[in-house]
């Protein structure tokens, strides 16, 4: 079962060498790979070693952390706030964590550190107020939680477009629009490290505490009956979540829909028992953003920014869910 | 003795007192009954004693520890919750559930131990549910899903079950049912039980039975009589304490002479 | 290609319908009786009625701003588009643009603060007349307004001689463009018979690395005419909000000979991003930053395109241009449209670009 989850997105991993428009055959992606990884003596022309190892292998692995960022947070996050119909995204985290990174854009020059920081405390500042919101009315707090978020995110998405507004229409502006779109096109090793620390941290955080996440879903009362300190464990899966969150938003942007599908998908597949629950997205998560990027880069000379796929993709099946939740007490 | 000592207890919602200057001590080893209408405190005394709220006044002391100095896992190792009402948040399996119930013997990085397995599975054997095992829990019926919360209490391997109107929900047959499971698992481990109830016949049911049990009787705001069942239900106090005329009626059953209140009108 | 094809179509009839539903801007408008007035025909055919003597003008976006100072007329210019406040050496000439007005922020005209500033001559693009909301404005305001627009060097000489008449100098716009033609003349006897084959391949990255220059755009028609073949022209590239980019994986694939940016921070991620090493203009060092006076020489905005043309060809083939003198070109040029006597120093400066325009 372990084998299958890691391998899964290794391999698809792996085939997205293969794919791209520079065009490459089969053994040219080998022969470059096993020369790069010094197991083969060729001649290897240096835009090979770049399409090869400075392209595609950064951006897939880059797209897989943030698959398994994103899924991972919703699955956390639905199970806390034992509400299925919520994700970083629907709880307003991604724009909150875009605003904090957009800000930091225009206040700091851009400057990595400062990027990471905002995106975190604006997450965690958007979900803690969703989360407020939701608890206004006890009588229906499912849909209580999705109409905060939706303020919650719409009021931050407002704040990134005043901050569009300000900004530099030369310099800035694309960038910041560019970004906020998602993309991985200039992953690079040294990002994917900078990166992969938040976005680790988070994932394994919450993969450590998967078990407590079954018992946090059973609310607040029963939980601490159960011995759990609900107030830390609760904040615990929050900082992960969100830590993983804006961990991806820094290095692709706002890619919506990804931590709510990618859940369902596994509780499908495996049910809803969180031990075997947040490995599955975790996997699945990786997998899938790597593909959906593949599709991206591939379809067009240039890249449709992955928000657009994954949103394309995402819309439908949300409602889809709100029809099943409704038909069968989801 | 008291495995439960509440002394002089208050608690209030804002200006509001719930209970004030409440009294009880609960003996190991018995079945107590707390009953009383809807609405007078019952549910939030329950929570106290379990440190999920805090008293306003006076203290509680659980196995004799102030319950307020507590960590919430220390309470859990004490005393089991069964709560009135269970939302099913997720279509968990039965035995996921009673897996809950080991929350406190493990650490908040690691999953429980094999050992914490074989006491769930264990706890759904005590309780006679087994088959139910793999199934999702959204998938039982109401009597089901109490007695598998009975056997999550009883994979906490606690000294004290602590129930909250655990047969509101249940049908005449289920009630039964979970009345002789309580009552086999008192007699065979010694557990001491609390449970609140709105139906004074549970009391004689299980004084007929022959289990230790006590009563006690809460009404605005307190506790107006403790004792026995067979000391407290009498037709003076429930004319006393809820304005009902009632009347006391014995049988004899196996050998066995049993009780039941019926209620006859308000005044 | 197919999906692409029918999203152009789909886009082209719905232009076409809300044209005909729509006001079309008011071919004229009726400014005072009593004052003086020239006709001045448009970028897009309109004529419009502009006061003889204009003293106060409103330039609505970059071009407008910079060919106004080309022609001396800076020092009238009231409203001006907030980018032109960052360039450092056109502050430096005309102060004043510094604390001017800028009616035009984020795409939309603020139509008070423009009547606020009265001008005698309003200057927009054609996307602002392509949007009814924004000509209905201009239309009640009575403000007489004039849309200049061009995609290619004819065109944006064409574009100076409007504003020219426009704002009373019709000589210093015939002036520029016989500069400007003159620079044509000078690098075409040079590059003009070139066989294909011999020229450079060339990426020119606008603002950011991957974004590059459309068929259809003004960079693509001096890149021509400086003698290289710009990869992109003619490529398959993905329109992101009004630009057009390209992957990396296509410009490995171009492979360009040479790459010139205009943005510093574009130059440092083309000449240290792993993704780009390979690249021949990156393993050979000939990476360029294009330079930088009153704007960024090159950019679709900039007056400075003769300059930006002289030197790609310069810079691309040097050895066909040994008889150039760029510092002198760059010292004459300013001394001639601005005024400005540029020491060596500022010379330096300008051409190795980046430094005069300010971060926001």
């Amino acid at each position: 079962m372990i084998a299958l989850l890691v391998a899964g997105p290794v391999l698809i991993i792996l085939v997205s060498l293969f794919i791209g428009r520079y065009p490459l055959s089969v053994s040219e992606v080998f022969t470059t790979l096993g020369f790069r990884m010094g197991l083969v003596q060729a001649d290897i022309p240096a835009t090979h070693l770049n399409v090869v190892w400075d392209v595609r292998l950064p951006r897939a692995i880059l797209g897989a952390m943030v698959g398994a960022s994103l899924a991972v947070s919703g699955a956390s996050f639905q199970g806390m706030f034992r509400n299925p119909l919520v994700s970083a995204n629907i709880l307003g985290v991604t724009s909150g964590a875009g605003f904090g990174a957009a800000l930091a854009i225009i206040m700091f020059d851009g400057q990595t550190f400062f990027i990471y920081l905002f995106a975190f405390a604006f997450g965690l500042l958007a979900v803690i107020l969703s989360y407020l919101i939701g608890t206004t009315y006890k009588a229906t707090p499912t849909v209580m939680l999705v109409l905060g978020g939706v303020v919650v995110s719409s009021i931050f998405s407002a704040l990134i477009s005043l901050l569009k507004y300000i900004a530099d229409p030369f310099d800035q502006l694309p960038s910041i629009v560019f970004w906020l779109m998602g993309s991985l096109a200039s992953a690079r090793f040294t990002d994917i490290v900078i990166a992969a620390i938040p976005m680790l941290i988070g994932v394994i955080g919450l993969l450590l505490m998967r078990w407590r996440l079954n018992v946090l879903s059973l609310g607040d009362i029963e939980a601490r009956a159960l011995g759990l300190n609900v107030l830390i464990a609760k904040s615990l899966a929050i900082f992960f979540a969100t830590l993983a969150t804006a961990g991806a938003v820094c290095v692709s942007g706002v890619i919506g829909w990804v931590g709510l599908v990618i859940p369902h998908i596994g509780r499908m597949l495996v049910g809803n028992n969180n031990e075997a629950l947040i490995p599955v997205t975790i996997s699945l998560g990786a997998g899938y953003l790597v593909i959906v990027d593949n599709i991206a880069r591939t379809l067009t000379g240039s890249e449709i920014p992955l928000g657009i796929l994954t949103s394309l993709i995402g819309g439908p099946f949300f409602i889809y869910l709100i029809r099943r939740t409704k038909a069968r007490g989801w | 003795m008291g495995i439960i000592k509440v002394r002089n207890a208050t608690f209030s919602y804002g200006r509001e007192n719930v209970f004030e200057n409440i009294d009880l001590e609960i003996n190991a080893g018995e079945v107590f009954c707390l009953f009383g209408p809807n609405g007078c405190g019952k549910s939030t005394l329950i929570l106290c004693m379990l440190g999920v709220l805090p008293l306003s006044n006076g203290q509680i002391s659980l196995g004799g520890r102030n319950v307020r100095g507590m960590k919430p896992s220390e309470v859990a190792k004490v005393a089991a919750y069964i709560p009135q009402s269970h939302e099913k948040p997720f279509p968990y399996k039965a035995i996921d559930i009673v897996l809950m119930g080991r929350t406190a013997h493990t650490a908040t990085f690691s999953p429980p131990s094999p050992a914490d397995r074989k006491i769930a599975d264990e706890a759904l054997e005590k309780v006679g549910i087994a088959e139910f095992r793999d199934r999702p829990y959204t998938q039982l019926s109401g009597g089901e899903t109490q007695l598998v919360l009975v056997a999550r209490a009883l994979a906490q391997q606690t000294p004290i079950l602590i129930m909250d109107e655990p047969t509101a929900h249940l049908d005449f047959r289920n009630e039964l049912n979970f009345l002789e499971t309580i009552v086999k698992l008192v007699k065979q481990s010694g557990l001491t039980i609390i449970m609140a109830t709105h139906f004074p016949n549970h009391a004689f049911y299980f004084e007929g039975i022959g289990v230790n049990s006590s009563l006690a009787l809460m009404n605005n705001r307190n506790i107006a009589v403790k004792g026995n069942p067979f000391e407290v239900l009498t037709e003076e106090n429930m004319e006393n304490v809820f304005n009902i005329k009632s009347k006391i009626i014995s049988y004899t059953w196996k050998d066995e002479t049993l009780r039941q209140i019926v209620p006859l009108e308000t005044s | 290609m197919k999906l692409r094809k029918t999203v152009i179509l789909i886009s082209v009839l719905a232009v076409f319908l809300l044209g005909a539903c729509s006001n079309t801007p008011a071919a004229t408008t009726t400014p005072d009786e009593n004052i003086e007035t020239i006709t001045v025909t448009d970028s897009i055919g309109r004529e419009v009625k502009v006061p003889e003597k204009v003293e106060r003008i409103a330039a609505l976006y970059s071009f407008a701003g910079y060919a106004v100072c080309l022609l001396g007329s800076g020092n009238e210019l009231v409203g001006v588009p907030g980018g032109l406040q960052r360039d450092l050496l056109l502050i430096e000439i005309f102060p004043d643009i510094a604390d001017a007005s800028t009616p035009r922020v984020g795409g939309t005209i603020n139509i008070e603060e423009l009547l606020r500033i009265d001008p005698d001559v309003v200057l927009v693009r054609k996307d602002t007349v392509a949007d009814d909301r924004e000509v209905e404005k201009l239309d009640k305001s009575g403000l007489p307004y004039i849309v200049v627009d061009y995609s290619t060097m004819e065109e944006q000489r064409e574009a100076i001689l409007i504003i020219g008449k426009a704002i009373g100098k019709e000589a210093e716009a015939t002036a520029f463009n016989n500069y400007y033609l003159g620079i044509i003349d000078r690098v075409s006897q040079i590059v003009g018979d070139m066989p294909e084959e011999d020229k450079i391949t060339l990426h020119h990255s606008e603002n950011q690395a991957t974004r590059a220059t459309h068929e259809s755009s003004l960079a693509a028609d001096w890149t021509r005419a400086a003698g290289v073949i710009n990869v992109s022209v003619g490529g398959d590239l993905e329109l992101v909000g009004n630009d057009y980019y390209a992957s990396i994986e296509q410009i490995l694939l171009w492979n360009p000979e040479v790459i010139i940016v205009n943005e510093s921070t574009a130059y440092s991620l083309i000449t240290g991003h792993p993704q780009w090493s390979g690249i021949s203009a990156v393993q050979n060092e000939k990476v360029y930053q294009l330079p930088n006076g009153i704007s960024r020489w090159g950019h679709p905005g900039s007056v400075e395109t003769p300059l930006a043309l002289l030197w790609t060809a310069k810079t691309v083939y040097p050895d066909l241009f040994t008889h150039i003198d760029m510092e002198q070109e760059v010292h004459d040029f300013y001394k001639t449209f601005f005024d400005m006597e540029l020491d060596d120093e500022m010379i330096a400066t300008v051409l190795r670009g980046g430094d005069l325009r300010e971060d926001k």
